[in-house]
């Protein structure tokens, strides 16, 4: 049941070996045993966030939150001193009987400063840490690899992991009863 | 019929020999020594025990009152997660139907604290002296008292004499300070005041006494028609909940001070009672969890939790008191500045402690605490989020404090203060915690505590 | 966690409908982008379009002429552009709430209209920002707004309310902008696989970012969701409040009052799930969608109307009881003179559409009821565009002194405007649920019984796909599936 081995073209080498699985629970169980096995630059395909999944992997904790933290304290001092410069220094205007920089007076837009690059920190960094984005994968060599983003789940160990062994590590993941098994190539540069 | 739920759960008692049944008995001996000295301070200075009981009864009544809003929201939205924490919450809330007890100091008090009502208040003798003209209820008509009243003190006294001149200034306002106070006569009467503290009362003791016994039946009969009675009436309980909240909060406090008002003041004591009450179920729960009691059913998920709650409830209320200091500090009116301006007066020549305090309140209820527990990783460990509780809930008392106190005066910490707290505390706790002894820890029979157990965060 | 079968004697549900499955909620909803439009939908484009002309032809007019066209006086400096402002912006909040704060809240049946509320707060806060835009008279200036050196050597004022509108409304679209973005990543990658045409899969793989379901991606795609919902609900709690403080920061009784800030949230929220509502009884008919966004929902729907509605009734009762409790005749005079006042009629239409309306909500006959339902929706955007008139016009049209005091008349450059901005947002509206998944694909997958890896239902595991690999779309697995979700439930 194993797909042909595409032969195209000879400046090829293998890529990574994609298993297909037809449920979570599935998947779930693959995805500890490679992580028992040791493999380490492996990775589960799944439609949407399969709950436990990070463990069964045994991924460290994101670190996103520190990007997030660090961008949030450089947002709330670029508005305090923005207003301080502005309102304070080069141009004061006394309104409403407050000196030209009174603190309170303005903490709306502290907040909303610190807010807008929190999200910004979030969003950019998510993609930062992701690697995206990236439209071009080996992994979408493999046709039935579109059924990810529908209904159907995947874990692939690529070629670069040292422990990677094309005939080994394909007979370790027929041991794990996927529904099916290909090898994916890249072009050699 | 009673529809029944398949049980796997069973129930969970206190250990024999634990020292939390005795926790009630500390908390009432606790209370006994604080009525003592409540006795005491009544009987030299009955005025100052009075302000020192509003504060302590408040300090209490908002834990108490935010555990009932927990324990019926719980029952509104039908959540699953908080179904083992619900019981200590509940045990909190059955310390409700002391307040019974505790307003009665309150009600004894309360001509001598608020000056409105007329026996031992400055506003009271102009009150009465404007009503003798007969004017209508509105401030206006009385700007016009006060004209008269300068005029009075114009044929009294050398116009050349800047003292007098001072002195006529000082009377007309009063004077018109009064008028105002006489406006509000439909509401701020003596009447009306201990009318209402009797229905607040009853609706408090009455909705915990409810909640608590559908829970506890539960227990016995594992019947689901006690969940779902307690989802029906959860509508109608919060509506009497945010009304009596809102006007006991008037009426206590805010009236404190009769020309004062915001309209934001009843969100503002929601929100100060579920910060006060979340401290309060952290520092129960971790309690519990170092005497291995609900160290299973009780998970570091659900600890989780209610670090959140805590943490969401403690930046709403940051939201809801910075709103009111702030718009009140913009518009800088006269009539409503006062608030602040006893609070932070930087004037020279002014006592600045009340400032002080505020600059306490800032820092510790809101600033450290707020950075504190905003890791993931504090609200998961059980040592350090009890600090995080210990603080909210010590800067709750003087928040509090400051909100009472600044009416009699200066900043004067008293024995009075600790005494009337700890009766509080004591009597209130004492009642709740009695409930440890008699009932299962958890709602064991619950239909949602099979989930509640394995409740996991994504 | 995970799955649990609901328990109805509680009032529990299921989230879909049994039988749903994976393949049927991909089905479904990247079919309404693929498939042709349905006669309904181009009808409703014909009219958006045409609304949309109306608004180019007057904001063509208004800039020509100036503002002048409108109804605005002295003493009625804000009229109905600044109330178009604030009940846009109003509307804007249910998207970022159902999204945000359900979120934290575990609320999990919000997948079924989370994207669609998204929509509308962008498109709405377009709407919005609109106004305050051409409200300054000449728009080609209004960088002046923005902290940046122009050839006056001035800077902005920060104590000024309106500038930290600027900030919050701007912070608001692009972080509303951010998170919708995010959350339909993985959404885009499902139509770029199931793309038939180059076009589609060069456009919607360009707007995929080449997301691949990796589960190290989806760790911290999951967190960064948090982290937004968690930055996205001060937000929004902050965005009407700065609104709010247009009004409550100044002196003006009837403006100047303590409740505002949480008053004008309630308000959003309110008006922001009435509108949700409108739109989605029509989207949900006219692309057949009954089965995913169920009754259930629905009716949680009304359920938080009746909340937030009954909340705002709190509000309105605050400000009348303060008023008079301040004892300050001016303040007892402006709540006097709005609900007895020349503008009597505006503030009990308020009441009656927010307050009032919302009760039927407590019976749940009523609340299943949808063309009921749908009337009560648009009563309660009636109810809060009037809010938004009352605080404004009955405000400022009695000043201190009876010798400025006056009426406002709306004139028809006022309705067209108002009128127009319709246009801008059901054109952006219509575009949008053709073109893009208008319901969650991935968070209504994993909230499906078969998404628990414990769920253990027979049918779906491995023999069921054995017929099947090789082929998507076949009828052997889904069948499998709709046996194990109808199992699941039926337990």
């Amino acid at each position: 049941m194993s797909a042909p081995t595409p032969t195209r073209a000879a400046k090829k080498r293998p890529a990574l070996l994609l298993a297909q699985f037809e449920s979570t629970a599935d998947v779930l169980h693959a995805a500890e045993k490679v992580r028992e096995a040791g493999y380490q630059k492996w990775d589960v395909h799944t439609p949407f966030p399969v709950h436990g999944m990070d463990k069964a992997m045994g991924l460290p904790d994101s670190k996103l939150g520190w990007i997030v933290a660090t961008m949030a304290i450089i947002g709330f001092c670029s508005a305090l001193s923005m207003y301080y410069f502005m309102n304070g220094v080069d141009y004061a205007i006394i309104v409403g009987g407050k000196p030209g920089f009174s603190p309170p007076a303005a903490v709306p837009v502290y907040f909303e400063v610190t807010v807008l690059l929190s999200a910004f920190g979030t969003v950019f960094g998510m993609f930062h840490l992701n690697g995206l984005p990236r439209h071009h994968h080996p992994i979408f060599e493999s046709d039935r690899f579109a059924a990810v983003t529908d209904d159907k789940y995947f874990i692939s160990i690529e070629a670069g992991d040292s422990k990677f062994d094309v005939n080994e590590t394909r007979g370790f993941l027929e041991n794990l009863h996927p529904t099916h098994i290909e090898l994916l190539e890249e072009a050699v540069s | 019929m009673a529809s029944t739920h398949e049980h796997t759960v069973s129930e969970i008692r206190l250990p024999e020999g634990s020292a939390w049944h005795k926790a009630w008995q500390y908390f009432l001996a606790v209370g006994a020594v604080g009525l003592a000295g409540s006795a005491f301070g009544y009987h030299s200075d009955p005025k100052r025990f009075g302000f020192a009981w509003v504060f302590a009864l408040t300090t209490v009544l908002m834990i108490g009152l935010g555990s009932l809003f927990f324990v019926v929201v719980q029952h509104v939205v039908g959540a699953y997660w908080s179904v083992t924490v619900r019981r200590i919450a509940e045990m909190v809330m059955s310390g409700l139907p002391s307040i019974v007890v505790l307003v009665i100091p309150l009600l004894v008090v309360a001509p001598r604290v608020y000056s409105w009502m007329g026996e031992h208040g400055e506003h009271g003798e102009h009150a009465a002296a404007a009503t003798h003209t007969e004017h209508g209820g509105t401030a206006h008509d009385h700007g016009g008292t006060a004209h008269d009243h300068g005029g009075a003190a114009h044929d009294h006294a050398d116009v050349s004499s800047p003292v007098a001149l001072a002195h006529a200034e000082h009377e007309a306002e009063e004077a018109l300070e009064a008028g105002i106070v006489d406006g509000k006569k439909a509401y701020l009467n003596k009447g009306g005041f201990y009318g209402r503290a009797a229905g607040y009362v009853a609706v408090w003791s009455v909705l915990a006494l409810l909640y608590m016994r559908w829970s506890i039946k539960q227990d016995e009969d594992g019947d689901l028609a006690h969940t779902n009675a307690a989802r029906s009436l959860a509508p109608i309980a919060l509506i009497l909940f945010g009304l009596t909240l809102t006007f006991a909060g008037i009426d206590w406090l805010m009236s404190l001070d009769p020309l004062w008002y915001s309209t934001i003041f009843g969100v503002y004591l929601f929100a100060m009672g579920m910060v006060s009450f979340f401290a309060t179920l952290i520092l129960l729960i971790t309690g519990l969890r170092a005497s291995g009691i609900l160290v299973k059913e009780i998970s570091v998920e659900h600890l989780h939790d209610v670090g959140k709650f805590q943490f969401g409830f403690l930046s709403f209320w940051a939201y809801i008191a910075f709103s009111q200091f702030f718009l009140i500090y913009y518009a800088s009116i006269p009539e409503e500045v006062t608030f602040f301006h006893k609070r932070w007066t930087l004037d020279p020549g002014a006592d600045h402690a009340w400032a002080k305090v505020t600059v306490v309140l800032i820092a510790l209820h809101f600033i450290v605490p707020f950075i504190f527990m905003m890791s993931r990783n504090i609200k998961r460990n059980t040592s350090l989020l009890p600090v995080g509780a210990v603080l909210l809930l010590a800067t709750h008392v003087i928040e509090v404090y400051w909100i009472v106190l600044p009416n009699f005066g200066d900043l004067s910490p008293a024995l009075v203060d600790v005494s009337a707290l700890l009766a509080c505390v004591g009597i209130f706790f004492g009642v709740g915690l009695k409930s440890l002894t008699v009932h299962s820890l958890i709602a064991a029979k619950d239909p949602r505590i099979e989930r509640a157990l394995s409740f996991e965060q994504v | 966690m995970g799955y649990h079968e609901p328990l109805t004697e509680i009032g529990e549900f299921p989230l879909v409908q049994p039988g749903t499955t994976m393949r049927v909620v991909t089905e479904t909803v990247a079919g309404v982008t693929e498939n042709p439009a349905p006669k309904g939908w181009w009808m409703l484009f014909a009219v958006a379009l045409s609304f949309l002309g109306i608004f180019g032809g007057t904001i063509g007019y208004l800039f020509w002429r100036g503002v002048g066209i409108w109804g605005n006086n002295n003493p009625v400096y804000w009229g109905w552009d600044i109330t178009n402002f604030v009940w846009w912006v109003g509307i804007g909040h249910a998207g970022t709430l159902i999204s945000a704060v359900l979120f934290l809240f575990r609320q999990k049946w919000r997948t079924a209209i989370n994207r669609f509320a998204e929509a509308m707060t962008i498109f709405a806060v377009i709407c919005a920002l609109i106004f305050p835009g051409i409200h300054v008279g000449r728009p080609w200036l209004a960088y002046y707004m923005f902290p940046l050196p122009n050839q006056m050597g001035i800077w902005p004022n920060f104590k000024s309310p309106l500038l930290w509108d600027l900030f919050a409304v701007g912070t608001y679209f692009t972080v509303s902008l951010l998170f919708w973005y995010v959350g339909l990543i993985p959404d885009f990658a499902t139509l770029r696989d199931r793309s038939k045409t180059q076009v589609r899969r060069v456009v919607y793989g360009l707007l995929a970012f080449g997301w691949r379901g990796s589960n190290r991606h989806w760790q911290n795609y999951e967190r960064a969701y948090l982290i937004l919902a968690a930055l996205s609900t001060p937000l929004v709690l902050s965005v009407h409040s700065v609104v709010s403080f247009d009004f409550a920061t100044s002196l003006e009784p009837g403006w100047h009052t303590t409740i505002f800030p949480p008053y004008f949230v309630a308000g959003a929220v309110f008006s922001g799930f009435a509108m949700v509502m409108t739109l989605l009884l029509v989207t949900r008919q006219v692309f057949k969608l009954e089965h995913i966004v169920t009754m259930k929902h629905l009716d949680l729907m009304n359920k938080i109307m009746l909340v937030t509605g009954s909340l705002v009734g709190y509000a309105y009762a605050m400000e009348f009881f303060t008023a008079w409790y301040s004892g300050n005749t001016y303040e007892r005079y402006v709540f006097m003179n709005r609900a007895f006042g020349p503008y009597a009629w505006a503030y009990w239409a308020m009441v009656s559409c927010n307050v009032i309306s919302p009760q039927f909500y407590w019976f749940k006959s009523l609340r299943q009821n949808i063309p009921l339902m749908f009337v009560i929706s648009i009563v309660i955007n009636i109810g809060m565009w009037f809010e938004r008139f009352v605080i404004i016009v009955t405000s400022l049209h009695r000043d201190f002194l009876p010798g400025s005091w006056g009426y406002f008349h709306a004139t028809i450059f006022d309705f067209c405007t108002y009128l127009g901005t319709f246009g801008v947002f059901f054109t952006l509206f219509l575009l949008f649920i053709r073109w893009v998944p208008m319901i969650a694909i991935a968070e209504v997958k994993a909230t499906l019984p078969e998404a628990d890896p414990h769920f253990s239902a027979a049918g779906t595991g491995s023999h069921a796909s054995h017929g099947s690999h090789g082929s998507h779309g076949e009828a052997h697995g889904a069948a499998a599936g709709v046996h194990a979700a109808a199992h699941g439930v039926a337990e």
